[in-house]
């Protein structure tokens, strides 16, 4: 699957104060398994880029294509359902449901992309705990586990459906250098097992030589990087 | 749908005391309404069965008809008086009448009330090809004065069988020794039970009544006899017409005379169950306002959980749960709720409504049979699932329309 990003530009209106736009594309593509480090400072329009990436914000203006089928142009249910069978999402935040167990956090997107059939939910779910270093950790509640493990529970669900497109945004920020380098081989490795195309936000300089692509995002547009430092 | 209804599921369970109070709320509100309607149903159903077996014209003194009606069939209260034996002794040689049997009360055995009667009564059916509703057990109906026939609870009551002797009190409750008269019966006979209030009666002859009062003649004695005993009396007496026509000559004629009073006992037991279901109307507003109490419950819990969880329902939706999944799923929470609170109502309910009815008969004497409520327990399901989708709609809506992005950004 490719993506093609067209006229695109988000502007956030608020009463109180001027409207602000934050993200400002003219045109960009990625091809089918391409790997992208997206930089960028805080506020810099990241987050809002990944969420319209994901079909989760409609952009004020422009156009995303997925191969040649326009996100935005799907009514909304056909772009849950889309989001569910070909988009991972690795949030800053991890975003984990404190109510659910890891593996039910895992298995989550599963029953809404309706690929696998209920039967299979839990093998799978506890194949990508396992595929994360959580195997034994699959009936504890996020609460119970580390900054560390709720982040690679959050992988293992991004990755549970085989997504053709990854979004990781600063996965890497809350752990140590040697669990950072862990994560990001996880995410690579399988993205490019499955010829996916990921794309990791971060501003952290040790993923630098990870990426034959970077490319930074400033005041809302993307430009090419003015200094590679390693 | 399973996947949702067993995420919501977790959620509750994820907040036990939150969903644990709706549903007792839930819980009791259909247990008040099933305790009322069964133990409505019960009583008409036991009064009715009660009252099966004694025809269709009671003859009592002049007064109260449904006081006559309860105190003849259901043993309920006071006698309204007495009447003159040969009223009985006219209708025994009607044509119109297929049966009459006499009544005379005013003793006890230790509170088992002592009745006065004849053979006829053993021939009370429930319906003209059905057995007798009053089958000996065991022994045999009194031929003689002081020979008594027990009821199958006034036996197990009285501890007495066959041969067993006792003697009577005076007046219809367990008094004072002094009350006690001094003659002494003989039991010869012990009944089936029939499922009646007669089950906690002792039976004798009329005449006996009218002995044992005998040395009372000239006191306020409802059985005083003078010397000729032309005096003789009875508190009631149970008519079977031999039909419809005849029925209604008969009510019209002691309507006219002066003398004593021909009751329908359908007819005030009618105007009992009017009176009862009265009572269930006023009970049924009291129902509406638990169910409404029980509604703002569940809509406060489900409502709260809500706006606590509007994250989790952003994360929900960015994972490619749709509006439709996180509505369905805060229905389902209201649903659970309302339909574990059913459950629970209908173990409480059920389980009151049995308990107060074997109090209450064991009191009484009326039997109370508690059954499934049939066509209203479809009402008593719909009403919580209406509830939980009016308590559920304004949270659902709430989950529907939360701005996913809005609520992943770190605050």
């Amino acid at each position: 699957m490719s993506l093609r990003v067209e006229s695109l530009s988000h502007t956030f209106k608020s009463p109180a104060s001027e409207p602000r736009t934050v993200l400002a594309i003219e045109s960009w593509a990625l091809a089918e398994g391409d790997q992208l480090l997206l930089r960028g400072v805080s506020g810099s329009g990241k987050t809002t880029l990944f969420n319209i990436l994901a079909g989760l914000l409609r952009p004020t203006t422009g156009a995303v294509y997925y191969d040649s089928r326009s996100l935005y142009a799907l009514p909304e249910e056909a772009r849950d359902r889309f989001r569910a069978r070909q988009i991972g999402y690795v949030f800053q935040t991890h975003q984990l449901i404190g109510a659910l167990t890891a593996l039910d956090n895992v298995i989550m997107p599963m029953a809404f992309a309706r690929i696998l059939p209920p039967s299979a939910w839990r093998r799978r779910g506890l194949e990508l705990l396992a595929q994360v270093g959580l195997a034994d950790f699959a009936k504890y509640p996020p609460r119970k586990l580390s900054t560390g493990q709720r982040l690679r529970v959050a992988i293992a669900r991004a990755l549970v459906n085989d997504p053709r497109l990854l979004l990781a945004d600063e996965p890497t920020a809350a752990l140590d250098e040697v669990s950072g380098a862990s994560v990001m081989d996880l995410l690579q490795e399988t993205c490019q097992a499955n010829n996916a195309i990921l794309i990791v936000a971060s501003h952290d300089p040790a993923l630098m030589s990870r990426f034959s692509a970077v490319i930074d995002l400033r005041g809302g547009m993307l430009v090419e990087p003015e200094a590679v430092t390693t | 749908m399973m996947y949702d209804l067993a995420l919501s599921w977790r959620n509750l369970r994820a907040r036990p005391i939150q969903s644990v109070i709706p549903v007792i709320v839930v819980a009791l509100a259909i247990a008040l309404s099933i305790t009322v309607l069964a133990l409505g149903d019960g009583a008409r159903e036991g009064i009715i069965e009660a009252s099966d077996p004694f025809g269709v014209l009671v003859v009592g003194p002049k007064g109260d008809g449904q006081q006559l009606v309860l105190n003849t069939i259901l043993l309920q209260g006071l006698p309204l008086g007495t009447i003159p034996y040969d009223i009985y002794e006219t209708l025994a040689d009607d044509p119109r009448v297929r049966l009459a049997v006499p009544l005379a009360k005013g003793d006890n055995v230790a509170g088992a009330p002592v009745i006065g009667t004849n053979a006829a009564f053993f021939e009370l059916r429930t319906a003209i090809d059905a057995p007798p509703a009053f089958r000996l057990a065991d022994g045999e109906i009194f031929d003689e004065d002081f020979e008594a026939v027990l009821g199958s609870r006034a036996a197990d009551a009285l501890n007495l069988g066959l041969g067993g002797t006792f003697r009577v009190g005076h007046g219809f409750e367990q008094g004072l020794e002094d009350d006690i008269h001094a003659n002494v019966y003989t039991v010869v006979g012990i009944l089936e039970s029939s499922g009646t209030p007669y089950d906690t009666a002792v039976y004798t002859t009329v005449e006996t009544v009218w002995r044992v009062h005998a040395p009372m003649a000239g006191e306020t004695n409802p059985f005083a006899v003078d010397t000729g005993g032309a005096a003789d009396r009875l508190t009631s007496i149970l008519v079977q017409p031999v039909g419809f026509a005849e029925q209604n000559q008969l009510w019209q004629e002691f309507y006219a005379g002066t003398e004593a009073q021909a009751a329908f006992p359908g007819q005030e037991l009618g105007a009992l169950f009017d009176l009862l279901r009265q009572a269930e109307q006023i009970l049924g507003v009291v129902g509406y306002l638990v169910f409404g109490i029980a509604a703002l419950t569940v809509f406060l819990s489900i409502y709260g959980a809500t706006l606590s969880r509007e994250r989790e329902i952003a994360i929900v939706r960015s994972l490619g749960g749709s509006r439709l999944h996180v509505f369905r799923i805060v229905i389902f929470e209201a649903l659970i709720i309302t339909l574990a609170g059913s459950i629970l109502g209908r173990a409480i309910g059920y389980g009151a409504a049995a308990g107060i009815a074997s109090v209450y008969s064991a009191q009484s004497s009326i039997p109370i049979p508690i059954r499934y409520l049939g066509e209203l327990e479809a009402v008593l399901w719909l009403l919580p699932v209406g509830v939980a989708i009016a308590a559920g709609l304004i949270p659902a809506a709430l989950a529907y329309s939360v701005d996913v992005v809005e609520k992943l950004t770190p605050a």
